[in-house]
């Protein structure tokens, strides 16, 4: 646990130091906001719930996002020479990759917390939100949150996996992009296949709990999908002392 | 020699560290794959086993203790097409909605199978064939409820109510609407509804704007009832399929030979439902005093009103079953007569299930009032002779039933309408929305199917905001401005104060 915290520490600093790290919270919160009142404004006359609105602001550029946050995970350390100092500081391969993968979650975390107000500062300015459904707030929070702990794992597998951040930040990309057209890819192919992709399908995730509709299923999904990442990277960082 | 020795010590170790990779890669890949199918099991047994909850504060996509127990009452499994483009605005109302029914009816005690197919319109051509040769799809937009050969068509129009005018969605129906088909489809008889003929009433074969009942038929239909158009003195009374009777706008009176059968029909526990026009008598005023109705020889205006007094709104209804799912819906009435129940002595518990009893359907506003003669050429308020509002438009009566005891009693049921015009085809398509509700409410609560309508319509509160251009400006200036200023300069100050400790 020690060893867990010591690396959780080390990205934390590595993340909030960095000039880069604020210049992509600023992009993040900038594209955000605006297409969050772009969509707002779209479906004003549609009568879709607000809620949906935000929550389609917040995921639609969170593939990105997170390319940007896990690209350099282990890439850079590789690239550096410095994997080689972590390897052998006294801690396990599960905590080095608990440790850097708490690090990115909580930076992700911090970048989309000033979204939660959303809502609020669109009620005090525009004075047309009747009421805000916390139900669904708390719904669609609970999928991003599912959705982006995924997704970051599966940078930070991507990451491991070369030592060229450029290589790494295109395979997160379209590793990351991958579960978010599955619903478009689910309408290309037999109907049988098409159902097992509309399952596995984001899009429909987050429309359903956007409007407070919480299932297990896609909780069940993204959860042991994080799980698996994760031990697909553990198995893949031990591999290196073997060879 | 000492060459060749150390050639073949390297060649050694180039193998053994070619086999420890392969080995090692061989290691992570078996785990790797074991690893997914595990997470496959994990994931068959969650889509088999899982659980839904609606947190949304208006809770549109629950089901309610009713519609639970409608999937309880049904043996046979039910397949719905959701016959909608994916862009469509309810798609995903619906979407949400129709996998509760599915997770709901897998708890039932008879595991019911609720399968919920989603058509294309454009792409699945040969689906939407099929519902198009079986089930009588007319028009995509639509969701097709069916279970063996019977089948039910729900369109777009009846699953939201919408503003007057306006037309923007106020309140969803979709439970009311889907349990309504799941019960209707997995009946085993479709309830038979006669229509009188013969005194000039209104034409179910008419498509006229104005007049005719074209619209209605298609909306009984719909609702799958049998809808029988009849002419008494040809059949010698009331045919005994008949679970229900419609009597819409007769313009001549009905004989007292075809009075007395509908009396007796009545007598039997049969329902009826009668419509009738001011100025006309009809010949059942006598039947209806009997009933406790009084049919008064007026015409109801309005100053709440559309065109000169004649045709106006109504949005106050009495406490029923029919009027539940009315709250936010108007209702149009052209030129209506009061309907009203006679004022009668007290009645004594005992007596109670042995009297009729009358209740309020419909009223118009304070500012109305009953004209005694319309023939008059001013219509304003003769306090001498008019009576003022708010009027009665419409009553139920029920008789053979006790409030409040749950006995096997069928009970005689009468709705009575002061206005035909509340089925024709001009107030159906008006927009107002109401009027097909109010005529199908009445036609499915003399069938008693009205545990049905007291699933009220959900309100769409929550997703109703509306901003002007300034105000989205002020918010995005607030949003893209200030939260990213705010990080900014937390940003710029952490980077200065670095450079001070460095």
């Amino acid at each position: 646990m020690k060893g867990l915290l010591t690396v959780w520490r080390r990205e934390l600093s590595a993340h909030f130091l960095s000039p880069v790290a604020y210049v992509t919270m600023v992009v993040y919160l900038l594209v955000a906001g605006w297409t969050f009142v772009w969509a707002v404004e779209k479906n004003q006359e549609i009568g879709d719930p607000i809620t949906v609105s935000l929550f389609v602001a917040l995921f639609l550029w969170l593939p990105i996002t997170i390319t940007v946050i896990t690209m350099g995970l282990f890439a850079e350390e590789k690239r550096s020479g410095t994997i080689e100092t972590l390897m052998t500081a006294p801690v396990t391969e599960w905590q080095v990759v608990l440790g850097k993968y708490a690090g990115a979650m909580t930076f992700l975390l911090v970048t989309m917390a000033p979204s939660v107000g959303y809502l609020y500062i669109f009620r005090t300015f525009s004075g047309g939100v009747p009421f805000i459904d916390t139900g669904a707030l708390a719904a669609g929070y609970t999928i991003l949150l599912l959705v982006s702990a995924f997704c970051v794992s599966t940078g930070l597998l991507m990451s491991l996996l070369t030592r060229h951040q450029v290589v790494a930040a295109i395979a997160c990309f379209c590793a990351i992009c991958l579960p978010f057209i599955l619903r478009v890819l689910s309408r290309a192919v037999p109907r049988n296949a098409g159902a097992v992709l509309e399952y596995m399908a984001t899009e429909l995730h987050i429309l359903e709990f956007a409007r407070g509709v919480v299932d297990t299923r896609p909780m069940v999904l993204y959860l042991s999908g994080t799980i698996f990442m994760l031990f697909l990277a553990v198995r893949v960082l031990e591999s290196r002392r073997w060879t | 020699m000492d060459m060749n020795d150390s050639d073949s010590e390297a060649r050694e170790s180039i193998w053994f560290h070619r086999r420890r990779r392969m080995a090692t890669g061989a290691n992570v890949a078996t785990a790797a794959l074991l690893a997914a199918l595990l997470l496959a099991m994990v994931n068959y047994l969650a889509s088999a086993f899982y659980s839904r909850w609606d947190w949304s504060s208006a809770r549109l996509y629950a089901l309610s203790d009713k519609s639970i127990k409608v999937l309880g009452s049904v043996n046979s499994p039910i397949d719905v097409y959701v016959v909608y483009d994916p862009d469509h605005e309810s798609y995903y109302d619906l979407r949400c909605l129709l996998s509760e029914y599915a997770y709901r009816a897998r708890h039932t005690p008879s595991h019911i199978t609720l399968d919920v197919h989603y058509v294309e319109p454009d792409r699945d051509l040969a689906a939407m064939n099929e519902l198009k040769l079986r089930h009588g799809l007319e028009e995509r937009n639509s969701v097709v409820v069916s279970s063996g050969t019977r089948a039910r068509t729900l369109l777009d129009r009846e699953l939201y109510d919408r503003a007057p005018m306006v037309r923007t969605r106020v309140a969803f129906n979709g439970e009311r609407m889907i349990t309504s088909a799941i019960h209707d489809v997995a009946q085993s008889q479709r309830p038979v509804v006669y229509f009188l003929m013969g005194h000039g009433e209104r034409d179910l074969e008419n498509y006229d704007r104005l007049t005719g009942y074209s619209s209605i038929r298609r909306a009984i239909k719909r609702d799958n009832i049998e809808l029988r158009p009849f002419i008494m003195a040809e059949t010698d009374g009331i045919p005994g399929d008949c679970d229900a009777l419609i009597v819409a706008g007769p313009t001549t009176q009905v004989p007292d030979a075809e009075v007395e059968h509908i009396s007796r029909f009545l007598d039997r526990n049969g329902r009826v439902m009668i419509l009738v026009d001011p100025f006309v008598r009809s010949g059942l005023e006598l039947l209806l005093d009997g009933w406790g109705v009084r049919l008064a020889t007026d015409v109801v205006i309005d100053r709440v009103s559309l065109t000169g007094g004649r045709e106006f709104y109504v949005g106050r209804y009495g406490r029923h079953k029919i009027t539940t799912s009315l709250k936010n819906v108007a209702t149009i009435f052209s030129m209506p007569r009061s309907v009203e129940p006679q004022v009668s002595r007290e009645v004594p518990d005992s007596e109670r299930s042995d009297k009729p009893r009358v209740q309020i359907l419909a009223l118009t506003s304070k500012s109305s009032w009953a004209k005694r003669d319309f023939r008059r050429k001013s219509l304003s308020f003769d306090p001498d002779v008019d009576r003022l509002g708010p009027v009665s438009l419409a009553v139920a009566v029920e008789k053979g039933a006790v409030e409040g005891v749950d006995v096997a009693l069928e009970p005689s049921r009468i709705v009575v309408v002061g206005d035909s015009d509340l089925g024709a085809n001009q107030s159906l398509d008006s927009g107002a929305g109401g009027n097909e509700d109010f005529f199908m409410n009445c036609l499915n609560w003399l069938l008693a199917r009205e545990s049905l309508l007291a699933i009220s319509p959900k309100p769409l509160g929550s997703a109703i905001y509306q901003a002007s251009r300034d105000q989205f400006g002020w918010t995005l200036a607030a949003l893209v401005g200030g939260i990213p200023l705010c990080v900014c300069m937390l940003g710029v100050l952490i980077w200065v104060g670095r450079r001070r400790g460095s």
